[in-house]
């Protein structure tokens, strides 16, 4: 294996889905990871709630939440005043993949869309690429 | 953190058709942040220290090691006795949610989002645990019942041909597509979706 090892013991991994199942899928996929640190969420507001206290690296969200739907709860992580929350590496999941959806979660500022069903491969390859090549941020 | 104007992005700017090919591009990459830039907007790049590097041992382009992702396809494969449960679950809160919206019209609107969102759910789901069935029927329903407001009995009827279609998967355990009879399924739930309106 050539290039710098990764290590994701050290990852903090927030989840934000309402469907249990799908957090228990994406729950299985961190944890095989290496990921020890990962907080499942069901809905917006106690992503909200939770997020400074449990201080993640990076938030994989699914588009269709209870309580914050669509973008509005990562539009509200961008303008918090507290920048590790504000430019949070967040993963957009959805089972839509119509360009619509995938320019509104560009512009609002995610980082990465991956469209359901999820698996192993491209999530991982989501993360290794946001840890090597973070990118920057626009603001309008 | 450190701000800084980025010449690039400004020349963008005024580039027409920017926009349009970078969306073009999302299926081959994931989009870069200057994406996001509108023709006609100011903007700024922020260019932030990588928290994330704490991960990275070493110089170097990053290199996972084959066996985690081995180990997280074997997670994903572990669950796999799990999902038709899971889907049952799904199928029906699918079941539910029309039965609410037939028995008290008052409910609809609400009833009408779960349908959707169950029904995404399954969409989002089957897929990953090789039940392609399930995601294709899944998505079959999603765009019947996107932007939709009222159901008439005969929308009843097809919403129910979809749940009834995702139970014979789930009973039958059939993976895949289902060979000739799935693709039929598949063919005749597209014809009613197709017609809606």
């Amino acid at each position: 294996m050539t290039g710098a090892p990764v290590s994701f013991t050290q990852f903090a991994v927030m989840i934000v889905d309402d469907n249990r199942h799908m957090r228990s899928l994406l729950c299985s996929i961190m944890r095989a990871l290496g990921i020890n640190k990962i907080k499942e969420i069901g809905n917006g507001e106690s992503a909200l709630a939770d997020i400074s206290a449990f201080e993640p690296d990076i938030m994989i969200k699914d588009w269709h939440i209870e309580l914050m739907d669509g973008t509005t709860l990562v539009k509200t992580l961008r303008h918090s005043s507290v920048d590790t929350i504000r430019y949070l590496p967040i993963i957009m999941l959805s089972g839509h993949s119509d360009t619509v959806r995938v320019r509104e979660a560009r512009d609002c500022g995610v980082h990465d869309f991956l469209t359901k069903p999820v698996s192993a491969k491209p999530l991982l390859a989501r993360l290794t690429k946001i840890i090597e090549h973070p990118p920057p941020f626009i603001k309008t | 953190m450190a701000w800084r104007n980025n010449e690039r992005t400004k020349h963008a700017l005024g580039q027409p058709g920017v926009f349009a090919r970078l969306l073009k591009c999302r299926r081959k990459t994931s989009w870069q942040a200057e994406g996001i830039v509108m023709s006609g907007q100011t903007a700024q790049t922020i260019t932030l220290p990588n928290p994330l590097g704490k991960t990275k041992s070493g110089n170097g382009p990053v290199k996972t090691d084959p066996d985690v992702l081995r180990q997280a396809e074997q997670a994903v494969d572990d669950l796999q006795g799990d999902y038709p449960a899971w889907a049952q679950t799904d199928n029906d809160g699918l079941r539910e949610a029309i039965n609410c919206a037939r028995s008290d019209p008052k409910t609809l609107p609400q009833a009408i989002s779960d349908i959707y969102k169950c029904a995404l759910d399954l969409k989002g789901q089957g897929g990953g645990f090789e039940y392609d069935l399930i995601t294709s029927t899944g998505d079959l329903l999603t765009k019947f019942m996107e932007e939709r407001e009222t159901v008439s009995s005969h929308d009843f009827e097809i919403i129910y041909a979809h749940v009834d279609a995702m139970q014979a998967v789930i009973r039958q355990d059939i993976k895949g597509d289902g060979g000739k009879v799935g693709n039929q399924i598949v063919d005749g739930l597209s014809e009613l979706v197709l017609k809606k309106d």
